[in-house]
């Protein structure tokens, strides 16, 4: 996979479609991912969303590749918690069904991560903390330092380095008691 | 900084605390795979971006597809505008206020001050020494047109204060013209009724001369001496009259307190062919005290004769 630059960067932000076309073909699946692993409705709408909000501009990126990546994830995060607090404030209706009935819905989000193609990961995930898992997930699919990490959620460095110990010691602790499957 | 490099530092972190963290390896080696899949494919509004065009084509082209104008600089331009807005406020409050104290440099001053003279409802104080405002600047106030008012120099700039004593001095400049035709018209009426008490006394003299004259005695007794100069003190009076039927013409001085200031002779008479009267019947110079009066008496005899006394 091509590596982003900040050579691409440049070039993209000066229009040329080559180089915007690797930063869609390098990012969004990152960002599909990352929107996918928290457990987003729709993730591939989301996506698009995230990209033509960041495309359009494009001539305001500074910072080259890193600051590329930041503002990528920042919209993304964005995206997901505007998501989460429609959810919120419009339940999601379904036709009833016995079966399922025991009296308690699960999350849009514990669904997504549930669903196949996710199993236990989504388990294990879904045990964190929401701020644990949000670091979890923005540095490994986001490729993103503690720095930019801090960056995006509004904290700091320090804060971002706490959470991160602390989700990875709960994911050690799921896997000493065998309750996430590997 | 790769993925890979990511969970290395990762991990080097959690080992501090940890001994085996393969698990936890593997667990974030998943989720980062979740990151490896194929790239969504993109609708129209995603490739008209990605087409690739210039900076500002494409964000023309973005704002025809989205219908929402796309203009990064909007916000720039409204904070200059804004900026300068507040700016020009600003401005015209310091000069405004330095205007109301008459602490602006003279000519400015002046300048401040016609300006609001002629064009605002109230009024800064113009520089000290300076003329009062001009006729162009007081006709161009509605107000004072209709009032009539003239407007001076204002040096308080309180237009309320100019404006009550202007309708102040409108309102005694019409109660004087008031009184000045009330006291013509008086003095009309006294003066008519004084024409009326002479022709009277004109026609009483008439009647009396002409009494006179049929009866053929002299008749000096006219009404002359009624009317004379007096100015106090020891009387001193002259009537001519007419005797038989002559014009008499007298003046007398009348004293103080006496009702005959003087008896007048009448004069030697001469007759044209008439009977000539030669009177020595004095004549009533009714004087009221202290009051001299002038008057002229004629009168003409049937026979046309004329006489003249003194006394």
């Amino acid at each position: 996979m091509t590596d982003l630059t900040d050579e691409i960067v440049t070039a993209a932000v000066a229009g040329d479609s080559d180089a915007l076309g690797t930063i869609y073909a390098v990012l969004s699946p990152k960002v599909h991912g990352y929107l996918r692993a928290r457990g987003a409705d729709d993730p591939e709408g989301l996506t698009h969303e995230v990209f033509v909000h960041v495309l359009r501009r494009m001539g305001g990126i500074v910072g080259g590749a890193a600051g590329l990546r930041t503002f990528m994830f920042s919209v993304a995060h964005a995206r997901y918690v505007d998501e989460v607090r429609r959810h919120d404030r419009r339940p999601k209706h379904a036709a009833y069904r016995p079966e399922l009935d025991d009296r308690c819905e699960p999350s849009a989000e514990s669904t997504v991560l549930s669903s196949p193609g996710v199993g236990h990961l989504a388990n294990a995930l879904g045990r964190l903390q929401d701020d644990q898992r949000s670091v979890i997930t923005l540095r490994v699919l986001g490729d993103l330092s503690i720095e930019q990490t801090a960056e995006v959620l509004g904290r700091s460095p320090g804060a971002i380095k706490q959470l991160q110990r602390r989700g990875l010691l709960a994911l050690r602790a799921l896997v000493d008691r065998g309750e996430v499957a590997l | 900084m790769s993925t890979s490099a990511v969970i290395e530092e990762m991990l080097d972190d959690l080992e501090e605390f940890v001994n085996l963290t393969d698990g936890v390896g593997d667990m974030l080696e998943e989720l980062h795979a979740l990151g490896e899949a194929a790239a969504p494919v993109p609708d129209g509004e995603l490739v008209v971006l990605l087409a690739g065009r210039t900076s500002a084509r494409a964000e023309a082209l973005v704002t025809n597809a989205v219908g929402v104008p796309a203009r990064p600089h909007t916000g720039a331009r409204r904070s200059v505008l804004v900026g300068l807005a507040v700016a020009v406020i600003v401005a015209m409050g310091i000069t405004s206020a330095a205007a109301a104290v008459n602490e602006l440099p003279t000519s400015m001053q002046r300048v401040v001050a016609h300006f609001s003279e002629t064009y605002l409802p109230f009024s800064f104080p113009r520089p000290v020494g300076d003329p009062p405002a001009t006729g162009e600047a007081r006709r161009s106030r509605p107000d004072e047109r209709s009032t009539g008012a003239t407007k001076g120099t204002r040096t308080d700039g309180s237009s309320a204060a100019h404006r009550r004593d202007v309708a102040a001095k409108a309102r005694a400049q019409a109660l004087a013209d008031e009184r000045a035709k009330a006291d013509a018209r008086a003095r009309a009426a006294r003066a008519e009724a004084a024409a009326k008490a002479r022709a009277d006394a004109r026609a009483k003299a008439h009647a009396h001369a002409a009494k006179s004259g049929s009866s053929g005695g002299p008749d000096s007794s006219l009404p002359d001496g009624e009317e004379g100069n007096g100015s106090g003190g020891t009387g001193h009076g002259s009537s001519s009259g007419g005797a038989g039927g002559g014009a008499g013409q007298g003046t007398g001085t009348g004293t103080g307190g006496s009702t005959h200031a003087h008896q007048g002779h009448a004069g030697a008479g001469r007759s044209n062919g008439g009977t000539a009267g030669k009177g020595d019947r004095p004549t009533v110079s009714d004087v009221h005290p202290g009051k001299p009066t002038s008057g002229l008496g004629s009168g003409g005899g049937v026979s046309g004769t004329s006489g003249s006394g003194s006394s």
